[in-house]
């Protein structure tokens, strides 16, 4: 099998975070911080260890900051409503995933609040100066994803974040696309919250996510329950993180994870960013020379992160990703990505389109595999399917 | 005399006090916490001779705990870490440093 789905979750995972997920349910099969025995505090002190591990790998002096959460769509949950208690004004990008603009949609329809999402800026996926038109005088947020899901562009998280910071209004980042592809330094980019998966750059386990509380962003906490300490209080802890992680945690997934940023520690981030462009150039390159496919995608492979959208001459998306799997053997997403807006932008609506997504473990001659295969199917058109198609829009 | 017990407002607070100390080259332990005296139900001990300076160790990386029981009848502190070795990061003794 060829898995170029990376984007949607990471295969294979990093060595060594299976073996730390069966860990969990021996050696470490406490309840972390619920309890002072010997293995609930064992179990606390390895759940630690990831987090830190985990801050290392972020750059964030205080692994506390970092919250654990079933996903990235858990944390931004959490950073968008736990940020809008009332109406206002929050800008966004049309690159934002339905993670981010589901709740704000909600936010809007229950409170009266005004989303501005910011269109595309030619071949850059938006432009700091539309970040300052939109500002208005009760704007209370900013979301911005870090690269787009559905064409891997960048978008340009440090000026907006510092066009944030000058006028006080939270900035919340989605790095979804970017954790585990770029070397970060959390604590020195202008960012008030950011969000991240653990399963796909990262390359972790599904099911736990992290979300980074920077020191002094007031939060509402979505999920309450117990803490496993201060239990008399009927409010939550104030203590990061355990104000934002009630209930039992996900100590499977977070050792899991916490084994995956060993892993990413010891090979270095840089080292993936490099290959990540190297993969990307030659993908890019091959469906380029093929007659009929169309590439949505930054043209620069430095300018984006590991993912290439496509559609081909003759085919629906979705048919052209079931012969992919069904005829080649490649595991590639079909759709919108969850990412209508975007789609709405390339002008891949309503089928979106086929998306590639390499990964660390992606070989050169899969990569020739897979653009031969889609040179097949360009030099094939599906005319069935695409009546079919047709006749169901 | 029992050890002194630092006292944190929550499990990660802890842990973290933990490992800072640890890696500081202060020998510490989690024990259960005194009754009613923590809000997490454990509390690091520490030798009496280590308070002063591992308190500012904590102190010094934003990690001080929230009371200290049993501090106030402790020896005069050894100024000397255990360890020489250097301090890494948050936590993360041997590692590279950050990128």
């Amino acid at each position: 099998m060829i898995y170029l789905d990376n984007a949607a979750t990471a295969n294979p995972k990093a060595p060594g975070v299976g073996e730390a997920m069966a860990q969990s349910l021996g050696t470490y099969n406490g309840n972390p911080g619920h309890g002072g025995h010997r293995l609930a505090v064992r179990t606390t002190l390895a759940v630690y260890a990831a987090r830190a591990a985990l801050a290392h790998l972020l750059g964030v002096a205080d692994p506390s900051r970092l919250c654990f959460t079933s996903g990235a769509t858990a944390a931004l949950n959490q950073a968008i409503a736990g940020s809008l208690p009332g109406p206002g004004h929050v800008i966004c990008s049309t690159w934002e995933h339905n993670a981010v603009l589901r709740p704000l949609w909600d936010w809007q329809r229950r409170t009266g609040g005004r989303v501005t999402v910011l269109p595309a800026a030619g071949e850059a996926p938006l432009s700091p100066d539309d970040v300052l038109a939109a500002i208005r005088p009760d704007t209370i947020l900013i979301v911005l994803t870090a690269a787009s899901n559905v064409t891997g562009a960048i978008c340009p998280v440090v000026e907006v974040g510092e066009i944030a910071r000058t006028r006080g209004i939270r900035f919340l980042v989605d790095g979804a696309q970017t954790a585990g592809h770029i070397p970060l330094h959390l604590d020195t980019l202008p960012i008030d919250l950011w969000a991240c998966p653990g399963h796909k750059g990262l390359l972790g386990p599904q099911g736990v996510g992290l979300l980074y509380v920077r020191r002094g962003t007031e939060l509402q906490p979505l999920l309450l329950g117990g803490a496993g300490f201060d239990s008399e209080r009927q409010e939550p802890p104030e203590e990061t993180p355990e104000r934002f992680e009630a209930g039992t945690l996900n100590t499977p997934g977070i050792l899991g994870l916490g084994a995956a940023a060993e892993h990413l520690l010891t090979t270095g981030i840089e080292a993936t960013r490099a290959r990540e462009v190297e993969l990307q150039a030659a993908i890019q390159e091959g469906l380029r020379r093929i007659r009929g496919v169309r590439l949505y995608t930054a043209s620069d492979p430095g300018a984006g992160v590991g993912v290439v959208s496509f559609t081909i001459d003759g085919w629906n998306a979705a048919a052209a990703a079931e012969s992919l799997d069904r005829d080649f053997d490649i595991c590639a997403r079909a759709g919108l990505h969850c990412a209508p807006l975007a789609h709405r932008a390339l002008g891949t609506l309503p089928d979106g389109t086929v998306r590639f997504s390499a990964g660390p473990a992606t070989t050169d001659a899969e990569i020739a595999a897979a653009v031969e295969a889609v040179s097949h199917l360009a030099a094939h058109p599906d005319t069935a399917g695409l009546r079919q198609a047709t006749s169901r829009a | 005399m029992p050890e002194p017990r630092l006292i944190f407002p929550g499990p990660t607070a802890l842990a973290r006090a933990f490992r800072l100390l640890q890696e500081a080259g202060y020998g510490c332990d989690i024990v259960a916490a005194p009754e009613g005296g923590s809000p997490c139900g454990m509390a690091l001990a520490i030798p009496a001779r280590h308070l002063k300076p591992a308190l500012a160790v904590l102190a010094a990386l934003g990690a001080s705990p929230g009371a200290v029981l049993g501090g106030a009848q402790a020896p005069p502190g050894d100024a000397e870490p255990r360890s020489t070795a250097p301090q890494a990061p948050e936590g993360l003794a041997g590692r590279p440093p950050l990128r």
